[in-house]
Parts: C-alpha cells; sequence; structure tokens
C-alpha cells in the first residue's frame, strides 16, 4: 500500500478535485460578472453546420475592416469592444493587448476559436442546423475584465434556441 | 463438479487416500463461492446502472449546468474518499481499481466542464491538465496496472503537447525533423533508464517495472518495424533522412548511457550483458534500414528479424522466462515459414521451398520442446543456466 503519510495522501487526492472545482468557479465567475454581449452568427457551408457533436460558424462581428487577431500574433493581440459599443452587436477592432485600457471590454486572442463551436447534444443536431438555416442566429458571450470569454447561449431569433427547437415538430 | 470427479478418479487409481479427499473436498466447499447468484446480481446492479446513465442521457439538456457540475465534482469526491478509505482499510485491490477509476472520472470532467461552458480548448490542454493533477493521486498506487494507468497519462499529456511545442517553433524542417525524430528515439530509452533509477525502484516497484516493460516493448517493436523497412526501396538522400542522421545522436548519447547504466541488481549477469546486446542490435538493425539507402532486400530484412529473435530467445533462456522463450521462438518459426513463402514461384520452387521450410520449423519445433523441458527441469532444481 502507498508509503505517503496520510496529510500528503489526502492531498493528493484533494488535488484534482480541487483544480476541477476551479474550473467550474472561474466559467461560473465570467457567467456572472462579466459583460454580456451578443454577436451575430453564420455558418461557414449552410449544408453542414455540424462537425461531430460541435456546431461550428462563423461570428458576424461588427467591424470595419473585419477582425485579423489571431492566437501567436506578435505583439499578442485582443479584440476590442468599442468604448461606445452596445451589448447587441457591438463595434470591435483589433489592437495591441497592452492598449485595451481604453476598450470597454476586450477578448484575448486565444478566446476567440472558442467562441466559434457550440457543443450539441447529439439528438438536437439536425433540428437545430434546419432551425438555425432558417432563422437568426446569434450567440450571448460573458466576457470577463480579464479577457476570457464564456458562451452563455445560443439564441434563434432573440430566445434561447432549446425554447424554439424545442416548439417545431422534428 | 469437475474436481470431485477428478479428486475420486485419482482415489480409484490408487493416488490419494479416502480420507485426503474428503478431506480436500470439505476444503473446497468450505470455500466455494456462490458465483451464480454473484452473475445474477452483477447483472442486476448493471442493468439499474445502465438504465440510471440512460435516464440522465435522455435528460441531459434539461438538466441544469448547476446540477451537472454538483453531481460530477460529487462522484469526483465520493471516489477519492472511497479511495482514502479503501487504504486505511487495508484493501489494496479495492484501493488500485478505485484510484484507477478516479482518474477515469477526472479526465470525463475536464470534458464536461469543457462542453457544458463551451471552454473549447485544445486536447493537449486537457490531457496536461489531466496527468498532473492526477499524479500524485496516481503515485500512491503500488500495482502494475495503476503504473500503466499513470504512464499512459503521463504520455498523453506529455506527447501531445510536444507536438503542440513542435508545432509552434519557428526553426527549418530539417531541424524540426531532427527534433522531433531524436525526441521520438530517446523517449522509449528514456523509458528504461528512469526505471533503473534507485530511488524509483525501491519506492514504486511497480511503476518501474511498468516503465522499463514499455520502454523495452516500444524499442524492440520499433526495431522489429525498423528491419521491414529493407522491403521497400529507399533510394536517393532527402531532409528526412538527414534529419534522421542528425538524430541518431541524441539517440546513441541516450542509449549509450543505457548501456553504462548499472542494473539495480549489485552484481553484474549473463543476462544483463546480453539485455545489452539486445539493445544495441535492435538500434543498429532498427535504424540501419532507413539511415542506408537501398533497393528492396528481403533477406537482410529476414536475416535481421531472424537474429532479433535468436538473441531474444537466448536472453529468455538466460531469464527463465519461458513465455519469452516461446514467443522468440514461434516468431523465429513464423518467420522461417515466410521466408519459404517469400520463395513462391513455379510449382517446384514452392514444392521445395514448403517441404524445407516445414524441416526447418520441425527442427525449431524439437529444439524448442527439449529447451523448455529443460527449463522446467532447472526451475525444479534451481540451477542457474
Amino acid at each position: 500500500m502507498s508509503l505517503l503519510p496520510r496529510r500528503r495522501r489526502l492531498l493528493a487526492l484533494a488535488l484534482p478535485l480541487v483544480v476541477l472545482f476551479l474550473m467550474v468557479v472561474r466559467a461560473e465567475l465570467v457567467l456572472a460578472t462579466g459583460r454580456h454581449y451578443e454577436l451575430a452568427i453564420s455558418g461557414y457551408d449552410p449544408r453542414d453546420l455540424l462537425r461531430g457533436q460541435y456546431l461550428r460558424y462563423r461570428i458576424e462581428w461588427n467591424a470595419s475592416p473585419p477582425p485579423s487577431c489571431v492566437e501567436g500574433s506578435e505583439p499578442p493581440c485582443c479584440l476590442c469592444v468599442e468604448a461606445d459599443a452596445t451589448p447587441e452587436n457591438p463595434r470591435v477592432r483589433t489592437t495591441p493587448c497592452e492598449r485595451v485600457n481604453e476598450c470597454q471590454a476586450f477578448i484575448r486572442a486565444s478566446e476567440l476559436s472558442n467562441l466559434e463551436k457550440y457543443f450539441v447534444p447529439e439528438d438536437m443536431g439536425l433540428p437545430l442546423e434546419r432551425a438555425i438555416r432558417d432563422r437568426r442566429a446569434s450567440i450571448r458571450v460573458a466576457v470577463s475584465p480579464r479577457g476570457d470569454a464564456v458562451i452563455e447561449e445560443l439564441l434563434l431569433d432573440g430566445r434561447p434556441w432549446r425554447e424554439v427547437v424545442g416548439e417545431e415538430p422534428r | 463438479m469437475g474436481l470431485e470427479r477428478k479428486l475420486r478418479e485419482w482415489e480409484r487409481a490408487g493416488l490419494l487416500e479416502h480420507h485426503v479427499v474428503e478431506r480436500i473436498l470439505s476444503y473446497e466447499e468450505e470455500r466455494s463461492r456462490p458465483y451464480a447468484l454473484y452473475v445474477v446480481g452483477g447483472l442486476g446492479a448493471l442493468a439499474i446502472v445502465l438504465g440510471v446513465i440512460s435516464v440522465v442521457a435522455a435528460n441531459w439538456a434539461e438538466i441544469p449546468r448547476g446540477v451537472k457540475m454538483a453531481v460530477d465534482l460529487a462522484a469526483v469526491a465520493g471516489l477519492a474518499w472511497a479511495v482514502h478509505r479503501a487504504h486505511d482499510g487495508g484493501k489494496p485491490w479495492a484501493h488500485e481499481v478505485l484510484l484507477i477509476l478516479l482518474q477515469g472520472l477526472v479526465l470525463a470532467s475536464i470534458a464536461l466542464i469543457g462542453q457544458t461552458y463551451h471552454l473549447g480548448g485544445k486536447p493537449w490542454q486537457a490531457l496536461l491538465a489531466w496527468a498532473l493533477m492526477t499524479l500524485p493521486a496516481m503515485l500512491m498506487g503500488t500495482s502494475h496496472a495503476s503504473a500503466l494507468a499513470l504512464l499512459v497519462a503521463l504520455n498523453a499529456g506529455v506527447v501531445t503537447s510536444t507536438v503542440e511545442w513542435l508545432e509552434g517553433l519557428r526553426w527549418s524542417r530539417l531541424w524540426l525533423l531532427v527534433l522531433g525524430m531524436s525526441l521520438l528515439g530517446t523517449w522509449p530509452l528514456l523509458h528504461i533508464l528512469v526505471s533503473r533509477i534507485r530511488a524509483l525502484t525501491t519506492w514504486r516497484p511497480a511503476l518501474a517495472e511498468v516503465l522499463s516493460a514499455v520502454g523495452w516493448v516500444t524499442v524492440l517493436w520499433g526495431a522489429v518495424v525498423g528491419q521491414h523497412l529493407w522491403y521497400a526501396r529507399l533510394t536517393g538522400d532527402n531532409v528526412e533522412r538527414e534529419a534522421l542522421v542528425l538524430s541518431l545522436l541524441p539517440v546513441g548519447v541516450v542509449a549509450l548511457a543505457l548501456l553504462l547504466t548499472p542494473h539495480d541488481e549489485d552484481a553484474p549477469s549473463p543476462a544483463h550483458r546480453t539485455e545489452r546486446a539486445l539493445l544495441l542490435y535492435a538500434l543498429v538493425t532498427g535504424y540501419a534500414p532507413l539511415v542506408i539507402p537501398h533497393e528492396p532486400l528481403g533477406v537482410l530484412a529476414a536475416l535481421s528479424f531472424l537474429g532479433f529473435c535468436a538473441l531474444l530467445a537466448f536472453l529468455a533462456y538466460q531469464r527463465r522466462q519461458v513465455w519469452l522463450f516461446n514467443l522468440a521462438t514461434a516468431g523465429m518459426a513464423v518467420r522461417l515459414l515466410g521466408i519459404f513463402v517469400e520463395l513462391f514461384g513455379s510449382l517446384m520452387t514452392t514444392g521445395l521451398g514448403l517441404i524445407v521450410g516445414g524441416v526447418v520449423v520441425l527442427m525449431v519445433a524439437r529444439f524448442w520442446v527439449r529447451q523448455t523441458r529443460q527449463f522446467r527441469e532447472q526451475m525444479r532444481g534451481g540451477v542457474t543456466p
């Protein structure tokens, strides 16, 4: 049996629990305290939005020119939500991460790709794909003061997708 | 009952006394378990578990995320507590099984959190986090199974994050290949090297054994695959070959360190020398077809493999590992037969090939039977070969 003293053993067993708990707390904190925005989305290919169990789409940023911020760029870039932006379809621009203090909120480049896929329950894939094609689709995103972004909800005509898909005949 | 029938048979043959048979039967009866009940009970429990999973899965979308997270974290906490209780209760078997279950549940929880909050992220991040956060707990394990689970997690995390790191490097293609091939070649050797650290062999012998076994299996399997590349046509110089040659330097350094590192046992034995020869042979014959430009050379592939099997069989003989000896000689027999199949052509050569191949295989089989009998006698008598 283990040669570790009792206290160290308990610490070793508690470590994964603590880390998992912190992951949940972090995500919940972003949702609870972050600024909320609604972003319009569209599919890359309207015939096939689903990739495995994820819905893939493109965010239609309200920006001119379209933001070109990618992970790994030098200097690190962030997506800046303009100071006067509205929660719906906010105006954004690419900016160096060191100059985000003039933004209403900002999203780090590493978070951007996470915003372009949405986990879908297996049996909901096809009805959801159909609904997105026929309706105005958007995502509600929470953005933390540190630039983390978490998808809160997928919306169809401004309503949670489950409500809309639930009303439609399968 | 089969045992009773056999015992009665031995009693009738005069091999066992009646009272001995009765004592054995009564002992077995006391120790007998209601297996049928276990099976039925197990099936019932399995049906309930599957039913609960199905009900949860059917209503997955309706379950609030707070409930999902609470249940998941409670399950992790419960399992961690159960591991602790099994340890304190002196139940090593339960301790090891629960530990492996905990490790699996942690990975599932990372995936669940990622899906629930749409966190995205890359596989290497999840795997590395999983490996690191479960490492201290998994080091509590003492069995080979938990050691293997630890090693699987650690390798998954390290290998995927290393690949990601390599992809991010802005080096020339040649040096990226050199680095990649060096890591690929040294990684299994490092497993064997680490397995010989005295602190590890005394503190976690099972982990050291599994590390060594994984390293050896990877090296030997790699060598067998490499040897068979003599069948391919690999001519001309290219960047891959250049990178491979350059990567031989770090691989050679680690291999040399391994050859010079003494085993945990104090006195060097003939088996250790054979083991070193096998390692050297595996590396040389495994890399040779990749480094030397060549046309298809099937005979060299077969000879390399036969030499490899012979060395392996000799090592098994020295270590008195019958299963390994059987495996190596079976490998030789199959390969020998294969050589003659490769010579198939006209009816005449096919016939001759099969006859000669069959005779050689029979000779190997005769040698094998004789040696395994000798093994058993030596083991019984405690004679060192």
